[in-house]
């Protein structure tokens, strides 16, 4: 996710904005300066109360699913539910692991999510841009079907888009939910793009037109490196929502090799809610969601460098 | 002279999202409208009706409630999500102490899947194996212990807490990244100027970031307006209706009495519903903006 | 954003894209080959189909049927059977591909006798008849296969008009009364047979301390099955079926829902249910009542195999059939269950293989194993009781007939008017007269009568 943020000039005064030379890239990063962090101030302690009670929930939340997923059964439905796990079995993390296919499931989800969280970032950065940067005549109407498309009510459209599928021989195929899901993620992404580039100022293409850039070269080597902080927002957030899909990997995938790890997680649930096999659904839910977080945690700097960016330069 | 160099890229540009858009979501919707205009049998066969399905529409009770739970559930939801949305992703543009760890943290539920989340709150709120209503009860406060989720009265709040809860990282990362996009000279300038942080937050960010706003308060509008999953695992809509959402009423006419027409009669008003509110809610932000 | 309604209205007034259907409909279905009746068994070749099952990944009651699975496998050299998971959550999928013409080749939940909202995929051809193999004597038993089946189960298996077959039941379900048997004996309580022991029994364990009965508040359905139950006690199935589900009727024309309404409420007012049940989910409620917490539930008979994992091993269970009401003008002794039917494809591409399936499953045999292993009950004459569930044999014998849960109300309109004013009943936010006058109310919308 490194959408070469630090390129990022702070949007200024006309004629300030063209792209610095490329080769400055690798050095500048290296050399980034850290931000100072800011002088306690009084009004910090009401942020510090408001994050410690969110963090606390959020850590307090992870801690449950952990201590219930190295509880027995029973254990589970007779005991408190803060109580501590009597002894550790780690066996519900084995079992999880066979039962739900996890290592297969893993792999297709990763395939799955990353491009068509891919096609959906690149496919919607590109629409994005005539609609928020070039007045025409039908910009509007364009705008507004993309709008249409956050708000399909999936319950009724899926018998169609069923029936489309299997026109193109795409039911059962890993493509064919790559494109469902890239589509899906579409309107959000244009729409969070578009609101994002409009606030950028119009002399960055004039500018970079009287320095005899095409349009094309204009978009990619001064807009894009631009948008940093929207791209990341919307690759993590379409990235999420391709890998926690379910509805439509079980419309879609027949194949237990090609299934998605929702589909996996659905097998665990189902078999929680009729026989009480929760130990093995929270050690499932905690393999499946450590590599996820892992990965956050570690692009968390390359993203977190995205969104200040543009900041550094100000 | 580049404007026209630009108009040249228009096409190329929108073509390839649009030709997804069409294949997979515009033909579907189309044929939405179509379905809606029909009746049918468990088995898929249709029999056209006109506007019939509508017709039952409007005299609905059931859809009627549904709605106004999904407007109240939008509405509670809104003021449970923004306020410290917004409080986080200021803190965070702050450059505190443990900014990174906060980042993290306040982001990690979102990676925790609907099923499992619900299943923990159904736990949190049980009335009397739970957490809410012993400590309540451990602090004195005995009088304030619900039945929560089996309460009509605080059912609808309650699961709408709890998807807020799930999902606010999502709107928190799209906050931050408006934060940092803001102006650092002029919020210095301001600073120097010696305006107090709120001072600064109140006439300087706020302003700058309206278009955000605006663009949020839609997405969140039109979001919730198509609740489903936590409302369908911690309350299938009960107790007696008091949380069905539109979502729900749709999942249970098309899956459990397999009357694809009506669903799909809902669902067109819905999205019609959902335009016009995002169309209100557009021009209203915008009149405020000329305030300024 | 106009110009994006203009669009919509644009979209609305285009009936010309409007033609091919929602699915392939039964129409386009290719003519079945169904094989001759009376030499399927030798017809049976290998070949891949995929067969739908109730159990999730990864129970024991899926490892079972895999292990059938396999002895059909190693019979016919080339079979090859595919599991799909085809219980509640996943069903809307899987009647997609129904709808596409994209089959399982066997599939649950297709067919119920009784129930007229799923008749439909018989009417149209979809679904193989099964009555001509059932008719032939099957050379394990020497008897008809139909033979084997309990006569109280026909009526789920077969069409009303056409009297054609179009399931086999794999197991049943059953609403039963569970008690805790240990604790029913520590307060000297006799098990309650009729509803004035019920609710004595629930004074008795109240006084004990004992919540005297377990039920969830968060799924109306299992609260309904309180009125379902003494509905067919007080007015019986059929009358009771006509005015919910079909709209025969006024809820107000027998006095027995009115009456069955009044029971409920008493049992109410006396506190005899689980304190907080408002708000406590099913398996809360569940766990509460094996947790000797509360100390009776009516719930379906999967309530063992489903809790097998969490039953203290010292727990004493009982289970009774629900009370009969001295009194009541309904049937006295039926009662509600729901048969798991398995229905065949009739576009299926191996019919004898997936006849097999569904003959094996259902063998004598498989059957006697699956409710000592797993603790299913059987709807196959002479099957014993699962261990888990003492007796549950002997109270099927009893009982008159089986009729069909939730009286078919789910896949129905009423369901929506039903289970919240019985919930409403429960929470104590009105009494049995307004309960009626609203369930009048809503069913006359509903079925416009």
């Amino acid at each position: 996710m490194t959408f070469s943020t630090d390129l990022a000039e702070h949007p200024g005064p006309p004629g300030h904005a063209a792209p610095p030379p490329a080769p400055a890239r690798t050095r500048r990063r290296a050399a980034a300066p850290p931000r100072p962090r800011a002088p306690f101030r009084p009004h910090h302690l009401f942020f510090y109360l408001l994050l410690g009670v969110v963090a606390f929930s959020s850590v307090s939340a992870y801690a449950w699913v952990f201590n219930v997923s190295m509880k027995t059964n029973s254990e589970f439905i007779s005991s408190p539910p803060w109580q501590i796990a009597e002894s550790w079995h780690w066996d519900n993390y084995a079992n999880a692991w066979d039962r739900a296919d996890i290592g297969l499931f893993f792999g297709n989800s990763v395939i799955i999510s990353v491009v068509s969280t891919l096609i959906g970032v690149v496919l919607a950065v590109f629409a994005a841009y005539p609609l928020a940067r070039i007045a025409f005549r039908f910009s509007g109407v364009v705008l507004s079907v993309f709008l249409l498309g956050l708000m399909i009510p999936w319950m009724v459209t899926f018998a169609p888009l069923y029936l489309i599928m299997q026109d193109l021989g795409l039911v059962d195929s890993q493509a064919g939910l790559i494109l469902v899901y890239a589509t899906y993620n579409l309107p959000f992404n244009v729409f969070v793009l578009v609101g994002f580039m409009k606030t950028l100022p119009y002399e960055l293409e004039e500018a970079a037109a009287i320095d005899g850039a095409g349009p094309t070269r204009t978009f990619v080597s001064v807009i894009l490196p631009l948008m940093g902080p929207g791209l990341a927002s919307v690759a993590i957030i379409s990235f999420l929502q391709n890998w926690n899909e379910f509805f439509y990997a079980l419309l879609l995938i027949h194949s237990p090799e090609k299934m998605p790890l929702p589909l996996g997680l659905f097998q665990l649930g189902q078999a929680a809610d009729y026989g009480t096999n929760w130990a093995t659904l929270f050690a499932g839910m905690v393999i499946t969601v450590t590599p996820v977080l892992l990965g956050f945690a570690v692009l968390q700097k390359q993203i977190t460098k995205g969104l200040t960016a543009g900041a550094l330069k100000g | 002279m580049h404007k026209a160099a630009q108009r040249r890229i228009i096409i190329p540009f929108l073509m390839p999202a649009l030709a997804l858009l069409g294949i997979f979501f515009i033909y579907p919707l189309v044929k939405t409208v179509d379905l809606s205009l029909n009746e049918f049998s468990r088995t898929g066969m249709m029999r056209f009706v006109g506007i019939e399905q509508y017709r039952l529409l409007a005299g609905d009770p059931a859809f009627f409630n549904s709605l106004k739970n999904t407007f109240l559930m939008t509405l509670i939801g809104s003021c449970m999500l923004f306020p410290p949305a917004m409080a986080i992703a200021w803190a965070l543009s702050q450059r505190i102490h443990g900014e990174r760890f906060f980042r993290f943290v306040v982001f990690a539920p979102v990676v925790l899947s609907v099923a499992v989340v619900s299943l923990m709150w159904k736990f949190l709120y049980h009335p009397t194996l739970g957490l809410i209503n012993p400590a309540l009860k451990s602090m004195g406060l005995g009088a304030l212990a619900k039945t929560w989720l089996g309460d009509p009265a605080t059912a609808l709040a309650a699961v709408t807490f709890v998807s807020v809860w799930h999902g606010i990282g999502i709107w928190i990362v799209l906050l931050c990244a408006g934060f940092e996009r803001l102006p650092a000279d002029v919020l210095q300038a301001a600073r120097i100027d010696g305006a107090g942080e709120w001072r600064v937050f109140r006439s300087i960010m706020l302003p700058m970031m309206r278009d955000l706003l605006r663009m949020l308060a839609i997405l969140w509008v039109v979001q919730s307006l198509q609740t489903f999953a936590f409302v369908y695992i911690m309350t299938a809509g009960g107790p007696f209706g008091s949380t069905d959402t539109v979502g729900t009423l749709m999942y249970r006419v098309a899956f459990d009495r397999a009357d694809f027409g009506y669903a799909a009669a809902i669902g067109v008003v819905l999205v019609l519903v959902m335009l016009t509110v995002a169309k209100l809610l557009n021009k209203v932000m915008k009149r405020d903006d000329l305030q300024y | 954003m106009k110009v994006a309604l203009k669009l919509v209205a644009g979209l609305v007034l285009v009936p010309g894209l409007a033609l091919t259907a929602c699915g392939g409909g039964g129409a386009g279905r290719p003519a079945a080959k169904a094989p001759d009746a009376k030499t399927w068994q030798q017809d049976i070749k290998g070949g891949p189909i995929e067969v739908g099952v109730l159990p999730a990944v990864g129970t024991p009651s899926l490892t079972f049927l895999e292990d059938v699975a396999a002895g059909i496998e190693k019979d016919y050299a080339g079979a090859d059977l595919k599991m799909t998971f085809a219980n509640t959550k996943a069903r809307p999928a899987l009647e997609q591909r129904w709808r596409a013409g994209d089959a399982l080749d066997v599939d649950y939940t297709m067919f119920d006798g009784t129930n007229p909202a799923l008749l439909d995929w018989a009417d149209e051809g979809a679904l193989l008849d099964l009555k001509p193999y059932l008719d032939q004597v099957d050379t394990d038993t020497g008897k008809p296969w139909l033979d084997q089946f309990s006569p109280a189960v026909r009526q789920f298996m077969e069409h009303p008009a056409t009297k054609k077959i179009y399931g086999v039941p794999s197991e049943l379900s059953l609403q039963v009364l569970f008690y805790n048997a240990a604790l029913f004996k520590k307060n000297g309580i006799t098990p309650p047979a009729t509803w004035d022991d019920l609710t004595t029994a629930a004074d008795r364990l109240k006084a004990a301390g004992v919540d005297p009965i377990a039920v969830t508040g968060l799924f109306e359905p299992y609260m309904g099955m309180w009125s379902d139950n003494l509905w067919l006690r007080t007015v019986g199935y059929d009358k009771a079926h006509g005015v919910l589900t079909e709209g025969k009727g006024h809820i107000t024309d027998d006095p027995g829902f009115l009456k069955g309404l009044q029971l409920l409420q008493d049992l109410r007012d006396r506190k005899s249910f689980l304190q907080g049940f408002e708000g406590t989910d099913f398996t809360a409620a569940q766990a509460q009542f094996f947790q000797g917490k509360a100390g009776m539930i009516l719930m379906g008979s999967w309530l063992v195999s489903e809790m097998a994992d969490v039953i203290p091993e010292d727990f004493e269970l009982g289970v009774l059939p629900f009370p009969t009401v001295p009194g009541g003008t309904g049937d006295e002794a039926s009662m509600l269950a729901t048969a798991q039917l398995m229905s065949v494809s009739a576009a299926s591409e191996n019919i004898p293989l997936s006849l097999e399936w569904i003959h094996r499953v259902t063998s004598a045999e498989t059957q006697t194993r699956r409710a000592k292993e797993i603790g299913e009950v059987s709807a196959v004459n002479g099957v014993p009781s699962p261990p888990g569930l003492p007796g549950i044999s002997d109270i099927v014998t009893k009982a008159d007939r089986l009729q069909a849960s939730y009286y078919g109300l789910l896949e129905s309109k009423a369901k929506d008017i039903v289970y919240p004013e019985i919930a409403k009943l429960l929470f104590g936010k009105q009494d049995a007269q307004q309960t009626l006058d609203n369930l009048d109310a809503g069913l006359r919308r509903v079925h416009g009568n």
